[in-house]
């Protein structure tokens, strides 16, 4: 058989495009199917227990394979092996078709697709002589690189939701969403840009699916790992890593990909956004070049912050909101999310939102998933981040007509007392009503709840934390803006 | 006669291994219809998924799927009425994942008509389908099945007979990984509350319970939690549980987490001997515990939102109040703000702990009388009389509607 392989006609691929064949009645491209039926409407039934498809070119590196599969009696939810040359890996199969994504990284180069441990059956109660396995409709390839150009600490920032957005590869996920993208395998594979030596942060926007929350999954650069516990809850996730080895893999693993009964797609990790910066105490990047001997370099100046000058109308009704938050309470969310939720319609209604938490990337990361989250709005939201906490304070207060102080960790009475000078409405969360009672226009009481503890999805501390009562606030804003329709009548 | 289609993903063969995973209570549900159906005709429970008959004729065939009407099978739809439970003040109105029947709109207003089992939905049904759409109220008629627990004696020391998994405050396992399947005797004592949760349920706002529970009764032995698990992996659940339980360690009052199926006496002596029913959910679509443990004869500990507004009230309660958030539908994986969930403020959840005590221990008569109000509200809310009743009418109403607008 493999004299008859080798006396095929061979194609040119170079694999930067991928290659689609698709196993039908009608397809035009059809693989040689050796160990197959006849092709079908739906696509081809295997015969034998070891069928191959035959590719009409070699392939060798990392590639990803799709297949679009399914099995036939015992076959299903049988552990089927796929091999191309030196390289072999295993899918499940389902008893529907089902999308597959498999990663091969093949030193050997070859043109068959090989599977093994196929039940090659007949079942007595359907009608059907033929010894079934494993179907398959289509199968697509494309070759992964690995040749990448070094990192030079430059800030990456990747929004998945974006779909022009093409600067990640991925490998064992399903395709992209209007969102971002799941995971589908228990092994899964981001290819970066850049080829990373030495420290770097990379912060993932994720979520997961099912029996993943609260399970222990790995990241992978190079020769540096980190773990950590997924929550059901899209969250920001910040990991250090220090490669010796340089590397544009990054491999998760220890998922447990579930489908649902309405979606036959497993999923495991949901990813929105990741981001990759050179940690703020890191050694400079190493370069790793491959024909000079390694050599060090500094990161890239980091950009001074943007001035920006934002123009407000008179007729703006603008609030604003101070925040230096590293808590995970993220009280900033629940004053962007009531004022959104009093004005969404609202065209003079303006919220400035300024916060100095250590990263501005987590910062803006979020707030665009809380956009999206949100929806269409005709308010406008200005957001601020820098970490001075006094930067631009003044001008804010100056331009605000109601002022809302929620995080404890800022001191309000500069601020308030400020406010209560320039004649403003102030909204104060606070748990002691009597020290604000003169300066503040209206109070609402936080309520108290157990601190969770970071990375437990269950775990709480014996110590309690006041968080912003969302519905006190919305409630607050309306009387806000009563009060400044008073005012200007 | 009408024959009446029965539909649960899971069934009797299965529902053992399927406890604590998504949308095992339905099954729950289903039984309890199974056995009112046969007042109004035959009575048919479906193993496969059903199909739509090419001639849809209510008077002779109806069905039912006890499920939400996006998981209601593609062959069934324009037939099937879904009964299902929800606890958000908006039903879902747009399609994702490609899949029209995520659109709740659509796939209702192609049913003759839908069930759910509490007041706070139907209206927010009845909002966006109109007030002519048929909808019922229909509570899992069960009261009858443990009314007759109010008149048995209560004790203030019992034991449970347990076999499965079990980690008691007072009998520390350690470490959590020891806590192994056993055959147990537990003695029980004084003022006891009682919590039935799957803890995979985000809703049930668990750990918070707890810490409020060990606030306000941390030096008083004389208080009891039994936190009576619903899990599908029962050592991973009682493992979380207890890991949250050990941290907050140590506590005079005592914790008994219980991961084990209760065969029927076991359970209803669970009943007896417990003072409160608890719930810290943020929303409830119904809450079958809730309404076992009341229609027994026991007060709780509760909230007063979405389903538990029906049957939580000052008379027969100790009510946690609650705030609102933004939230999203609970299957929607876009997690688009569409709609508010309900949490338990965790300071009236304690203050109500002490509340309640203070009722069981020096007030006999106000919990005897809380004692009365629950099981008659639930008379007045789930007996078989009045599910009945409702079920007649609406069955009238559907096929109603179902002349006037043919399918």
């Amino acid at each position: 058989m493999n004299r008859f392989i080798d006396g095929l006609q061979i194609e040119k691929w170079d694999g930067k495009e991928v290659r689609t064949f698709t196993e039908k009645l009608s397809s035009n491209d059809p693989l040689l199917a050796l160990g197959f039926y006849e092709l079908e409407e739906w696509g081809v039934w295997s015969r034998t227990d070891s069928p191959i498809l035959v590719l009409p070119f070699f392939v060798s590196g990392l590639i990803e394979l799709r297949m679009t599969t399914m099995g036939y009696g015992l076959n299903i939810d049988r552990e089927i092996t796929v091999s191309i040359g030196d390289a072999s890996t295993k899918i499940m199969l389902s008893p529907n078709l089902r999308e597959t994504s498999v990663i091969l990284d093949i030193t050997s180069s070859s043109r068959k697709v090989e599977f093994g441990n196929i039940l090659a059956l007949t079942i007595d109660d359907i009608n059907d002589p033929r010894t079934m396995g494993i179907g398959i409709s289509q199968l697509s390839i494309r070759r992964l690189s690995q040749e990448k150009k070094n990192w030079d600490g430059a800030p990456l920032f990747v929004d998945l939701a974006n779909d022009k957005e093409d600067q990640l590869q991925f490998g064992g996920f399903n395709k992209r969403e209007d969102w971002g993208i799941w995971s589908q395998t228990p092994e899964c594979y981001i290819f970066l840009p850049y080829s990373v030596h030495g420290a770097c942060e990379i912060q993932i926007f994720a979520q997961t699916f099912g029996r993943n929350k609260g399970r222990e999954i790995c990241l992978t650069l190079g020769n540096s790992q980190v773990r950590f516990i997924a929550e059901e809850e899209p969250k920001q996730y910040v990991f250090r890593f220090n490669t010796s080895e340089p590397s544009n893999l990054l491999i998760i693993n220890g998922l447990a990909p579930e489908s649902t009964s309405t979606d036959p797609r497993t999923l495991g990790i949901g990813i929105h956004r990741l981001q990759m910066t050179l940690p703020a105490d890191a050694e400079p990047v190493a370069i790793h070049q491959t024909t000079t001997p390694q050599m060090m370099m500094q990161p890239k100046t980091k950009k001074k912050s943007a001035r920006d000058t934002y123009t407000l109308k008179k007729r703006n009704e603008v609030y604003s909101a101070l925040f230096s938050e590293e808590s995970e309470s993220y009280e900033w969310r629940d004053v962007v999310s009531a004022f959104v939720w009093n004005f969404r319609d609202d065209t003079d209604a303006v919220l400035i939102i300024k916060n100095s938490s250590a990263s501005a990337a987590s910062f803006f990361s979020e707030l665009m998933f809380l956009f999206y989250r949100i929806g269409e709005i005709k308010c406008r939201i200005i957001a601020i981040h820098s970490l001075d906490p006094q930067f631009d304070n003044d001008a804010i207060i100056s331009a605000t007509q109601v002022y809302v102080h929620t995080d404890t960790s800022i001191a309000p009475e500069k601020v308030l007392r400020e406010v209560q000078d320039q004649n403003k409405v102030s909204i104060v969360s606070t748990s002691d009503h009597g020290k604000y009672s003169g300066i503040a226009t209206i109070l609402i009481t936080p309520n108290r709840r157990p601190k969770k503890i970071r990375g437990s999805l269950f775990g709480i501390e014996k110590e309690l934390e006041y968080v912003l009562d969302w519905n006190q606030l919305v409630e607050a804003l309306r009387t806000a803006h009563g009060l400044l329709g008073k005012k200007s009548k | 006669m009408t024959n009446y289609q029965l539909y649960a993903f899971h069934n009797e063969g299965n529902i053992r291994s399927e406890l604590g995973k998504a949308d095992y209570s339905y099954w729950f549900v289903l039984k309890y219809f199974q056995a009112l159906i046969p007042k109004f005709g035959e009575v048919e429970v479906l193993v496969d998924p059903p199909v739509r008959p090419e001639i849809i004729d209510l008077d002779s065939e109806m069905l039912f799927c006890f499920m939400p009407p996006h998981k209601i099978p593609k062959t069934a739809i324009n037939y099937a009425i879904p009964v299902f439970a929800w606890e958000f003040d908006t039903i879902p109105d747009e399609v994702w994942l490609d899949d029209e029947r995520n659109n709740w709109y659509d796939v209702l207003r192609r049913s003759p008509g839908a069930a759910t089992h509490c007041e706070f939905v139907a209206e927010t049904i009845k909002k966006k389908m109109g007030d002519d759409y048929p909808i019922a109220v229909l509570t899992a008629p069960l009261w009858g099945q443990f009314s007759h627990l109010v008149n048995e004696p209560r004790h203030n020391n019992w034991e449970l007979d347990i076999e499965g998994f079990t980690a008691d405050s007072w009998n520390p396992p350690a470490p959590k990984e020891t806590i192994e399947k056993t055959r147990t005797k537990i003695e029980f004592s004084g003022v006891t509350y009682t919590f039935v949760f799957n803890p995979n349920d985000g809703r049930k706002q668990w750990p918070e319970a707890i810490s409020a529970f060990i606030a306000a009764h941390r030096d008083n032995p004389n208080a009891t939690l039994i936190l009576k698990l619903i899990q599908s992996n029962p050592v991973l659940g009682i493992q979380v549980v207890w890991e949250t339980i050990e941290h907050l360690l140590p506590f005079s009052c005592r914790i008994v987490a219980i991961q084990s199926h209760l065969e029927t006496r076991d359970f209803e002596q669970l009943m007896l001997g417990t003072t409160f029913a608890l719930n810290s959910s943020s929303g409830e679509g119904q809450c079958l515990p809730l309404l076992e443990f009341m229609s027994a004869g026991v007060p709780s500990v509760a909230p007063q939102h979405t389903a538990m507004a029906d049957y939580i009230n000052a008379e027969n309660s100790i009510i946690v109040e609650n705030t609102r958030s933004w939230s999203s539908w609970s299957h929607d994986p876009r997690m688009l703000l569409r709609c508010f969930r309900f949490p338990i403020i965790w300071d009236s959840l304690r203050l109500a702990f002490e509340k309640s005590y203070d009722i069981a221990v020096n007030d006999p008569t106000k919990y005897a009388e809380m004692s009365v109000a629950a099981t008659e509200r639930m008379k007045n809310y789930c007996s078989e009389e009045l599910i009945l009743e409702k079920l007649q009418t609406f069955i009238e109403e559907v096929r109603l509607r179902a002349k006037q607008f043919p399918l």
